[in-house]
């Protein structure tokens, strides 16, 4: 079964622990544009994403959003809930859909404290999770809404494999925290340089080389390695 | 007022800079004459000086409501269109008032069908 896996966590557990574990895992099938947890709410769930990206987003009073953590195959959604029993003041949202494994809060924290394997990789993950949320707040702060568009397109189709992205100009607005007018124009901007196409919904990655080049040096420091053999442990 | 020039003249209503910055080259590279306000009050001002044959604006600007409320009241703009362009917008789609275009290159075929 753990070989059959990407997840990081996961399989970078020792047999026995991933044993335990296995019988509290349920496969499930998360669809675009799912909410998994809303602020205020103690998420029941954690979710360890397959094939899916799920985005961390924070909320202003006004209604609008800014994705501020992403969630793939190399970690768990959500870290916090899991450090914090009180009720988040974020949201998780399913950027792309496709498979993950759930389990329930309580279950994994019964297995958390067995084991101090989980407990290190988790521990490790965390460390990784915040390095991320430090440097995309900086990201946020000091660089271009183009160079911040073209890391998160980086960052999810590090976590995808895929050149097609199906979202629409809204949904990429309410990640970015910009006015959806905002990214058409940035959009416009990267389909006239030949990076990327779009229509309605479909957004395909043309040209990854030139889409990096056009990404801040936040990039650098937030790539993930695909390679599942690449564990926390 | 209406032009009678050759170049249609756009008028975009942008509050934040980099937005209209963006949507101004989208609209030249079209070949359009382009003439900018930062709300609605402005843009009338503007549109009252000069003739305009589009208003070129987004569902977010600020002024957005006061700007297709006060339109169609005016003498001089009431025939003057106002379009959003939205790559994910159906064709014919409309916002109340407001037309919605998925291109910048559709407005070319906008105005022409809107002259016919």
């Amino acid at each position: 079964m753990k070989e059959m896996l990407t997840n990081k966590i996961l399989t970078g557990l020792h047999d026995g622990d991933f044993a335990r574990l296995m019988p509290l895992l349920h496969p499930v099938s998360l669809s675009t544009g799912e909410r998994l947890s809303e602020p205020g709410e103690a998420a029941p769930f954690i979710y360890f994403p397959e094939s899916c990206v799920i985005s961390c987003l924070a909320h202003m009073q006004d209604g609008k959003s800014a994705e501020v953590g992403m969630i793939g195959f190399e970690g768990v959604a959500d870290i916090t809930g899991l450090v914090n029993p009180q009720a988040a003041v974020h949201s998780l949202s399913v950027v792309i859909g496709g498979s993950a494994l759930r389990v329930r809060k309580d279950d994994f924290d019964r297995e958390m404290l067995r084991s101090e394997v989980l407990q290190q990789s988790l521990l490790n993950y965390a460390a990784e999770y915040l390095a991320q949320l430090y440097q995309r707040s900086a990201c946020a702060i000091f660089h271009l809404v183009e160079q911040r568009f073209a890391v998160w397109l980086l960052l999810l189709t590090d976590r995808t494999e895929d050149a097609v992205i199906q979202i629409t100009q809204e949904r990429i607005a309410d990640y970015l925290g910009v006015r959806r007018a905002g990214v058409t124009v940035v959009a416009l901007h990267m389909q006239a340089a030949g990076v990327i196409s779009y229509k309605r919904g479909n957004l395909r990655i043309m040209n990854r080389e030139m889409l990096e080049e056009m990404a801040c040096e936040c990039y650098g420091t937030l790539a993930v390695d695909r390679p599942r053999q690449t564990t926390y442990m | 007022m209406e032009n009678s020039g050759q170049i249609p003249i756009i008028l975009i209503v942008e509050d934040i800079e980099w937005i209209r910055y963006g949507m101004r080259k989208a609209v030249e590279r079209q070949g359009y004459r382009v003439v900018e306000a930062r709300d609605a009050a402005e843009a009338i001002r503007l549109a009252e000086l000069q003739p305009i044959d589009l208003i070129l604006t987004e569902e977010e600007v600020p002024t957005f409501n006061d700007l297709t409320a006060r339109l169609p009241r005016h003498p001089a703009l009431s025939n003057v269109p106002v379009v959003i362009i939205n790559p994910d917008a159906e064709d014919g789609a409309r916002l109340g008032d407001t037309y919605l275009l998925a291109d910048y290159a559709d407005i070319s075929s906008f105005l022409a069908v809107l002259h016919r």
